[in-house]
């Protein structure tokens, strides 16, 4: 079962703030897509319409062909990572992947599963108030895995991670990404994404200011990073 | 449903709840002093620890909802959850069965406690008692419907903390200091707490600004449509 | 010092934080005007400042001035010397059955000697008398209270320029000077003569609904003088009398009044002469209606200060950048404490004088207040709203989590002053919440002085507490830095 992620025409505002502004893409399943932009491009807020976190003003967002808020068990169709901090620091990192189970219907047994997946096994009891930023990122991508979802989308995995961690999250979303599932990842730094995407979103002021396959681009600009210089240019200041 | 349940369910008892024991021991604990001292009303004295309670009980309730929002938690939850009113409709079947255990237990062991401390306190079979014991059971409910509601609209735990707590007990107090009995019978009437704890008094009902059921029926109006605006803030609000 | 400035830089650059600061300001003015607003005096077909109200006294305050008067001229000094031979009096329907009208007297019901500076109500007087229970005393100017030996039945008052000397004996031979007091301005003729009043029998139950009623029965005394020093011709007055409020029993049974016979005076009266109370009429603290809706706010905020750094992170940071953990939390608190100070002390100083001039200008009358009370109240209602902030905030550092600290900060401070004030709590009870709890401090409200020479209930629901203003304080002081302490402690052993 595959599962594309299809965005269109997002708008959004806050108050006078425009934060989406007719963003448009797709990320098909089988290769990691890279979301790319500066601070305040709109990735976030195009990560929370998708999940129903935000009310777009126009648009959709559609997952496998369905509006996320619509789907019955939704982890079992979109795993999730928005913002690892979302969790109640009194409660254990089991605890929390426990009652999110129960939410689609899952057993505990699904929790070992992807603890131990994780690596987050031995310190899972523990209060989660008490782990660093990279255990709760660790945390959180166990979390979207929980119901085995054929698409993901994670903002910003590898904040707080350590060396070893950013290489063991690459090659996750490498072997995740190569079992057929869809994986939109965003990132504010292109050289975290410069191995893993197949295909690159680059987004600015709430819009897509290029969407292409890695190939693509490197080909156009000699690499991912030159083709973030360049077609970010002017889109980086503060608002 | 049945999930949103198991999962808030599983949220519930994953973290140390204070709420419940503290609701009992601070109504019981103010009842039973109260009940020492003795007054004009017994049974009114019986119950006193209404007061202290109905706080504990406007707590829970705010640190339920609101303390989501406080943590972050609420993201993970309507991620998992996107049917908001289905989670709402969860977590308060489970607070109010939660505050009923409470107050039954509260108001009930109150009562015994007046019987055996006051003189001429009423035969547990007496209207009176039985419709003030009852209408202390309603009450609690009422008001963890209210702090629900407050908490919705709200989100930052502590200002509906202050919010729900100012409601109940300024009220009281600030009548005092208004010298025009027009003024003040109208406040007495129209604010959750005056009118709907005369529904504790059994005696001398003539002189009451309002009366027991109609004063419960205040609180009741209150907690409805706060909860209702709380509702429908929910389903509209960006999480 | 750095740290204050780093904390204070915190809290004023927190928009949320002032806006409740000075929310908390708007609301005590706010109800303080509309409190102001509401009071319509009207009695009768009269309204505002045409109703009666209480006489003044040489002090400026409130007083009772009711009393049956036997009186003579003296011009310049003199003493007069009298012997009160028997003393008696009715009380009408007293507890516990309210049934009848018995015989007996209220504890301070008084017979005596007088010297007044005329018979106008709130007229300067010193007095020497018996009282119904509390023997002999020597009363001036309404507020002030002297007692003398109990048994004693004769008394003597002289005069000598603006002093005045009481003196009482058993037997007529052996005197005792129980207090010589100056009245300034005493006029070379005054009214000197005998006396006796009667206070109402007042007693106070707890109100079936909450707070107290008080009760007051009509009563009133007859003394008997003989072996009076003083000869001439008597002029009776009933001082202070209201023909319009007189009762059943002084218009078809007894009636005050005087008689002479065989050198024996015979004087009936009833009334009192003494500090008058909050019956007598509102006083201005009833303006600081805002201060519990204020104290709210200032709870909230006090504990956001503390929690939202938790909840963030911030405190790492804090600490990072002032390792003393100890002296950051005591700073804050100093911060926290002196901002609440200030932007209440401008509330209260506003709302206090303005709303006075509200209620006045609309034709209330409010009893009159000495300017130091009014400065207590405006000063210590602005340390009880800091002392709250210091207290709430210390909660919140030991909790660290706002809600419970929100909660509790309530439990403490507010729910014990609306159980000792509005609840179905007898006096009893009331008042040990206001002597223990941190709500203690609402002592800096009480306007009136209780007078021990006044047979009243002062409950803590008509605004008398059991503390006075400071000690009321030091106990909301005492709950706040204890808490603080612990929270200190805690930081200092716990992680960030």
């Amino acid at each position: 079962m595959t599962e594309t992620i299809e965005v269109s025409g997002l708008h959004k505002r806050f108050g006078a703030t425009v934060a989406l502004d007719g963003m448009t893409f797709t990320a098909p399943p089988g290769t990691v897509t890279g979301f790319v932009g500066p601070n305040g491009a709109g990735k976030s807020t195009t990560m929370r319409v998708i999940l129903g976190l935000d009310r777009a003003t126009g648009g959709t967002a559609l997952v496998g062909g369905h509006r996320y808020p619509d789907l019955d068990r939704p982890l079992t169709h979109l795993g999730a990572l928005i913002d690892a901090n979302a969790l109640h620091p009194g409660r254990s990192g089991r605890n929390h992947l426990l009652w999110m189970a129960h939410s689609q219907g899952l057993g505990a047994g699904r929790v070992d599963r992807v603890l131990e997946m994780t690596g987050m096994r031995t310190v899972a009891r523990r209060r989660a108030g008490g782990y660093s930023l990279g255990m709760r990122q660790r945390l959180g991508i166990s979390a979207a895995m929980l119901g085995d979802p054929p698409a993901l989308m994670l903002d910003e995995p590898f904040n707080g991670l350590d060396p070893e961690g950013i290489v063991w999250m690459r090659s996750l979303l490498r072997d995740l990404a190569a079992e057929g599932r869809t994986v939109l990842v965003s990132s504010h730094l292109m050289a975290e994404l410069q191995d893993i995407a197949g295909h690159v979103v680059f987004v600015g002021r709430g819009r897509v200011l290029r969407a292409a396959t890695k190939d693509s681009l490197t080909a156009e600009f000699g690499s991912l990073e030159a083709a973030y210089l360049e077609l970010t240019r002017g889109e980086g200041a503060l608002r | 449903m049945r999930a949103a349940l198991h999962a808030e369910w599983t949220k519930l008892i994953t973290v140390p709840i204070y709420y419940p024991a503290l609701i009992v021991l601070l109504t019981v604990g103010l009842s039973v002093t109260a009940s020492v001292f003795g007054g004009e009303d017994p049974v009114q004295v019986s119950l006193l620890g209404v007061q202290l309670g109905q706080a504990v009980v406007a707590a829970w309730a705010v640190q339920l909802l609101a303390g989501e929002f406080g943590t972050g938690l609420a993201l993970a939850t309507f991620t998992a959850l996107p049917r908001r009113l289905t989670v709402l409709a969860a977590k308060t079947a489970l607070l109010l069965t939660g505050v009923l255990g409470a107050a039954l237990l509260s108001v009930g062991a109150s009562v015994l406690a007046g019987r055996a401390l006051i003189g001429d306190y009423p035969a547990l079979s007496s209207g009176p008692l039985l419709r003030a014991a009852g209408g202390a059971v309603l009450y609690l409910l009422a008001i963890a419907l209210l702090g629900l509601g407050v908490a919705a609209v709200l989100r930052s735990p502590v200002a509906a903390t202050g919010t729900i707590l100012g409601l109940l007990y300024l009220a009281p107090v600030i009548i005092d200091f208004f010298h025009n009995p027009d003024w003040q019978r109208a406040i007495f009437r129209s604010m959750p707490s005056t009118a709907g704890l005369t529904v504790l008094s059994t005696v001398d009902l003539a002189s009451l600004p309002v009366q027991p059921w109609p004063g419960l029926g205040v609180a009741a109006t209150w907690a409805f449509v706060t909860f209702g605006i709380g509702a429908a803030v929910i389903c509209a609000r960006d999480v | 010092m750095t740290m204050l400035r780093a904390e204070w830089t915190k809290l004023r650059s927190a928009t949320g934080w002032l806006a409740g600061l000075i929310g908390a300001a708007a609301v005590i003015l706010g109800l303080g005007v509309l409190a102001a607003f509401g009071v319509t005096t009207s009695c009768g077909e009269q309204e505002g400042a045409d109703c009666p109200h209480p006489p003044t006294g040489p002090s400026g305050q409130a007083v009772n001035d009711h009393f049956s008067f036997v009186h003579q001229p003296l011009t310049g000094d003199g003493t007069i010397t009298a012997h009160v031979a028997d003393f008696t009096g009715i009380i009408t329907y007293p507890p516990p059955d309210h049934d009848q009208i018995v015989e007996g007297l209220v504890p301070w019901a008084k017979a005596g000697l007088i010297v007044k500076d005329g018979t106008k109500p709130g007229s300067a007087y010193a007095s020497v008398l018996v009282t119904g229970a509390h023997g002999t005393r020597m009363q001036h100017n309404f507020t002030e209270d002297h007692s003398g030996p109990a048994a004693a039945r004769w008394l003597r008052l002289s005069r000598s320029g603006e002093t005045i000397r009481g003196y009482a004996s058993a037997d007529a031979v052996d005197w005792t000077e129980i207090q010589s007091v100056r009245l300034p301005g005493l006029p070379q003729t005054v009214q000197i003569g005998l006396f006796v009043a009667s206070p109402s029998n007042v007693t106070a139950k707890a109100g079936a609904h909450g707070g107290s009623i008080v009760q007051a029965r009509f009563t009133q005394a007859t003394a008997v003088f003989d072996q009076v020093s003083a000869t001439g011709s008597w002029t009776y007055d009933n001082v202070g009398d209201e023909p319009a409020m007189q009762t059943d029993w002084e218009q078809f049974h007894q009636a005050e009044g005087f008689t002479t016979a065989d050198g024996r005076l015979t004087v009936t009266g009833t009334g009192d002469i003494a500090p008058a109370g909050q019956e007598g009429g509102p006083t201005i603290t009833f303006t600081l209606a805002g201060l519990i809706a204020a104290l709210l706010i200032v709870i909230v905020v006090a504990v956001l200060f503390i929690t939202a750094e938790y909840r963030r992170g911030l405190i790492r940071t804090t600490l990072a950048a002032m390792p003393h953990r100890g002296r950051v939390l005591t700073a804050k608190a100093a911060v926290i404490g002196a901002a609440v100070f200030v932007a209440g002390l401008v509330a209260t100083a506003v709302t206090l004088p303005l709303a006075g001039h509200v209620l006045r200008a609309r034709g209330n009358f409010l009893l009159p207040v000495p300017t130091g009370t009014l400065l207590r109240i405006i000063v210590g209602s602005a340390v009880l709203l800091a002392l709250t902030a210091v207290l709430a905030y210390a909660i919140g550092a030991v909790l660290r989590r706002g809600v419970p600290a929100v909660a509790l900060a309530i439990l403490a401070v507010i729910v014990p002053y609306l159980l000792a004030t509005t609840s179905v709590l007898p006096t009893t009870a009331a008042q040990w919440l206001m002597r223990v709890t941190p709500a203690a401090a609402f002592a800096v409200q009480q306007a009136l002085p209780a007078y021990p020479q006044v047979g009243k209930p002062y409950t803590p629901t008509d605004g008398y507490f059991p503390l006075p203003p400071w000690a009321g304080l030091l106990v909301l002081a005492a709950w706040a830095a204890a808490i603080l302490a612990f929270a200190v402690i805690r930081t200092r052993r716990a992680d960030a």
